[in-house]
């Protein structure tokens, strides 16, 4: 059964056709990616499979159940996790605590073991913070744990974040343009880490990236929106050459290519 | 004993306390301090616990309220009719008595709870400035409430009278430790680190698998009830309580203390409560000058110190690790006990850049 499958939604805002029929079927372990030109509907794509925004028309399954008007919490349960563009974190937090919190959902211990810490409360906490700790470590922040997350480099932040979404065990991860304001060496070093992720932990893995050599170099299937539109869709190789993608991103015509 | 030893060593804390109690009660009994700033302490526990109990709302949580009042006076009435009409405690053998009284605080704090999360259910809808007026509102509600409830029940508009004088300097300080207590695990906890991220940061919260609606819900219940349990204090103290006690202007008392001690910070409401309640009684020989100097330090510290005397740090011996709290070794005597007065940062400042 299909991790995630979108089945033709579509999202208005008021007379906007922000996407349009966008269908998308994610198996196991597969690696996918969304581009397209800017303003294209790529974030509005996720923010209708985390359930931030209800899409119009059409439904969403994850793992085979329709999350039609679900919460984004529930998304989060039924296994979505997801990075943001514009950076997230919990910045009065510490990076640590960041990592933790999205430990919430998985944390077995009820109110009562909280006041007056239980047995189940010590080794709760003890595997969360171990947990968090390998995450940490994995992507090297382990050392900086006790910063406040809004201290981090930039770069290190939306490394911050991935490690936050990968906290929560997610089915799929969804990441929102990983590499954007980075320098050419932390995008080299986000593009193995995302490979290290997807290939080591057998994350399936959903991303939207502007950065052409990212997406060619590691993902295996490639979805092209522009307007809201699927104007194209498979492996690296025959989007690179499909002419509609070159015409929307060169602006020139589709024709001239053929 | 060796429960008891294993317990002080996981919560230095509690030794520390139980010291301070000694001292204090020590002072009094040889007549180095009087009656009077014996009441002056009492009020302070008191007030203590309504700071931690506002922390958990404005500080964690980041919901706003202005009705902290309310849930304490939920407290002081219910507790106040519940040993003076119903167990008619007066009446009743002296050991009988304190089980009555502590009894009467649970039900005080249950019965706040429940209003908690009555009031919490509607309210939560709304944000910032809307949620602090629904709860202001709240609290002259239950106000009102008080005075048009028959007077042979709650007072009514004379307040409530002949409450029995329960609570001592014992039970004030105890249940100021107990809710210390409390507020710490709560912050070192699942629960208070989705309170946390829900302050910080809530669509990331609730991506995150975070149901901010039921962690607002139970941090709403946990505050209210801790409130009760300062208000039955309160009405067992003073034996006396009248429904404009309990107005939004104590209510802003309570921010008062909170945002001078640091909001957010466990330390820091503990440490504004005392200082802002202890200071205007050290202030008295200033006579018709006292308020005025009073409020111009309190100007100072939000002038000089915008994130309060404490914000951002807590005291070493609370032992809390959230907020990035590096976990206390006691290497040598001198060194633990400026340890536990420094003031440990809660997160390293300056050093990501
Ligand atoms: N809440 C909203 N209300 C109205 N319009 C919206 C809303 N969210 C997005 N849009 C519009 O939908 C379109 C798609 O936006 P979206 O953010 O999904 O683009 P994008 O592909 O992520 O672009 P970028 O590469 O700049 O991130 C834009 O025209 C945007 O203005
Ligand atoms: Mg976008």
């Amino acid at each position: 059964m299909s991790v995630l499958k979108a089945d033709h939604i579509t999202i208005n805002f008021g007379g906007l056709v922000a996407v349009d029929d966008f269908d998308i079927e994610i198996e196991k372990g597969e690696l996918w990616a969304i581009i397209g030109p800017n303003g294209a509907g790529k974030t509005t794509v996720f923010n209708m499979l985390t359930g931030i925004y209800y899409p119009t028309k059409g439904e969403i399954y994850v793992d085979g159940e329709k999350m039609t008007a679900k919460k984004p919490f529930e998304f989060a349960r039924a296994g979505i996790s997801r990075t943001f563009q514009n950076i997230r974190l919990f910045g009065g937090s510490s990076v640590l605590d960041n990592v933790k919190m999205a430990h919430t959902m998985d944390c077995h211990y009820g109110y009562k073991d909280m006041v007056f810490r239980g047995k189940k409360y010590h080794a709760e906490e003890e595997r969360i913070t171990k947990e968090s700790m390998e995450l940490l470590d994995l992507f090297g922040l382990a050392d900086k744990r006790d910063y406040f997350a809004t201290q981090l480099p930039y770069g290190e932040q939306r490394k911050l974040e991935i490690v936050r979404a990968l906290a929560t065990k997610p089915k799929l991860l969804l990441l929102d343009e990983p590499a954007a304001g980075m320098s050419p060496g932390e995008i080299d070093e986000v593009i193995a880490l995302i490979n290290r992720v997807h290939t080591e932990m057998n994350q399936t893995i959903l991303m939207i990236e502007h950065h052409m050599k990212l997406v060619m170099s590691i993902a295996q299937k490639i979805k092209v929106l522009e307007f809201g539109r699927t104007i194209s869709e498979g492996t690296p190789e025959y989007v690179q050459n499909d002419p509609l993608v070159i015409a929307a991103y060169l602006g020139g015509d589709p024709d001239a290519h053929a | 004993m060796e429960k008891m030893k294993a317990l002080c060593k996981r919560n230095i804390a509690f030794p520390i306390f139980a010291l301070f109690f000694l001292v204090v009660t020590l002072l009094h009994q040889l007549g180095i301090v009087n009656s009077y700033f014996m009441q002056v302490m009492m009020l302070a526990c008191i007030y203590i616990i309504m700071a931690e109990s506002l922390n958990i709302l404005n500080g964690m949580t980041g919901l706003s309220s202005l009705g902290q009042a309310g849930f304490m006076s939920v407290g002081a009435y219910s507790s106040a009719i519940f040993t003076t009409y119903i167990l008619h405690v007066s009446s009743l053998p002296e050991p009988l008595q304190v089980v009555a009284f502590v009894a009467a605080t649970l039900v005080g704090a249950v019965m706040a709870a429940i209003c908690g999360v009555l009031i919490g259910i509607p309210a939560l809808r709304l944000r910032g400035d809307y949620l602090a007026i629904v709860t202001l509102g709240f609290c002259e509600v239950i106000r009102a409430i008080w005075r048009v409830v028959p007077a042979d029940i709650a007072g009514g508009a004379f307040g409530l009278t002949g409450i029995p004088k329960l609570a001592n300097f014992f039970w004030a300080f105890l249940f100021m430790i107990l809710s210390l207590y409390f507020c710490r695990n709560y912050m070192d906890s699942s629960f208070g680190r989705a309170c946390l991220a829900i302050r910080d940061n809530e669509i990331a919260a609730d991506t995150m698998g975070i149901d901010c609606f039921r962690y607002k819900t139970i941090a709403f219940a946990s505050s209210a009830f801790i409130a009760g349990v300062a208000g039955s204090l309160y009405a067992h103290l003073l034996s006396y309580i009248h429904p404009d006690v309990f107005s939004y202007a104590k209510s802003s008392d309570f921010l008062v203390y909170l945002y001078a001690g640091g909001v957010g910070s466990i330390s820091g409401a503990m440490l504004g409560a005392l200082a802002l309640t202890v200071l205007p009684e050290l202030l008295r020989f200033l006579n018709d000058w006292r308020l005025v100097i009073y409020g111009a330090l309190l100007l100072c510290i939000i002038l000089f110190r915008p994130t309060g005397l404490f914000g951002g740090r807590e005291f070493a011996f609370l032992q809390l690790k959230t907020g990035g709290i590096r976990v206390f070794h006691v290497s040598t005597f001198t060194n633990w006990v400026k340890g536990l007065f420094r003031g440990e940062k809660r997160v390293k400042e300056g050093a990501g850049k």
